[in-house]
């Protein structure tokens, strides 16, 4: 018995039977009378059945259906959503590379600005080893010098 | 005779048959693919059953989702609890269902209509 026939086992069994015994011919016609009452009945038993599994799956589908729509609305609302996103990171990518430039314009002008620095101070030590030297270590020359410079000689 | 717990699964429902402590219980989602090689187990619990059923019987059915398949399994169950029925024993069929769930409710009503049996339709 296939799958399907199996969800009908009972009813599937009494068709056999009933196909058997009208192939056999050979009843009365009580027999007859009753076994189709019994037919009758079946019948009446299985198409219950059948409004109801179609009433059911009916309803299933149109569950189904709704659940697909809404897969449908939140699909589109993530795709936007997505889309959003993506233009967002790509401005901040842009962003980014701008900060990313300035930052290296900023470190090659602190670059040069320590540069001079230490020129200046190079400049500065220079001056004031040289002035430290003549007023300690050779005074008399620093003397002719000042007056030199202010024309006392 | 030995008690029947099945637990659930994804697509399968909870069932616990204790006629020791008087429980029937069908309860959560009912969508297997073989349907009919999941309830079989069922179906031969509560045939062996009816042999010798208590003195009442109350089924409890409180299923949120279920397929085509089961739905037909589900009718053999009934149509077996109803035979019980028919033989003089006392059984009521317990049909739980969400109170929003309106198509739920309606199944419930379409069995009610179908079945010689006290079923009552259980809003929670």
């Amino acid at each position: 018995m296939s799958t399907k026939e199996s969800y009908f086992a009972e009813e599937t069994t009494f068709l056999l039977e009933a196909r058997q015994r009208a192939e056999k011919g050979q009843s009365t016609t009580e027999e007859w009378r009753q076994a189709y009452g019994l037919l009758i009945e079946k019948y009446e038993e299985l198409l219950k059945v059948v409004q109801v599994l179609t009433h059911q799956a009916t309803q299933l589908e149109a569950k189904l259906e709704k659940a697909r729509t809404q897969l449908e609305i939140q699909k589109k609302a993530l795709s936007s959503e997505v889309e959003g996103l993506e233009r967002q990171l790509q401005v901040q990518q842009k962003e980014i590379t701008k900060k990313a430039q300035e930052r290296d314009i900023l470190y090659d002008r602190m670059s040069q600005t320590r540069m001079m620095l230490l020129v200046i101070l190079a400049v500065l030590l220079l001056v004031v080893g040289f002035t430290l030297y003549y007023l300690f270590w050779d005074t008399d020359r620093m003397i002719q010098f000042v007056k030199k410079v202010r024309g006392l000689e | 005779m030995r008690n029947l717990v099945i637990e659930p699964t994804s697509k399968t429902p909870k069932v616990i048959l204790n006629a020791d402590l008087g429980v029937f219980e069908i309860t959560g989602r009912s969508i297997p693919e073989d349907a009919i090689g999941f309830y079989r187990r069922v179906l031969d619990w509560i045939e062996e059953y009816s042999k010798s059923p208590l003195t009442e019987t109350v089924f409890k059915f409180q299923l949120e989702y279920f397929n085509t398949s089961s739905s037909k399994c589900l009718l053999d169950i009934f149509r077996k609890l109803e035979r019980m029925h028919k033989n003089g024993h006392k059984v009521v069929i317990r049909w739980h269902y969400d109170a929003d769930d309106e198509d739920m409710a309606e199944t419930g009503q379409d069995y009610q209509a179908l079945l010689d049996v006290p079923f009552e339709l259980v809003p929670v």
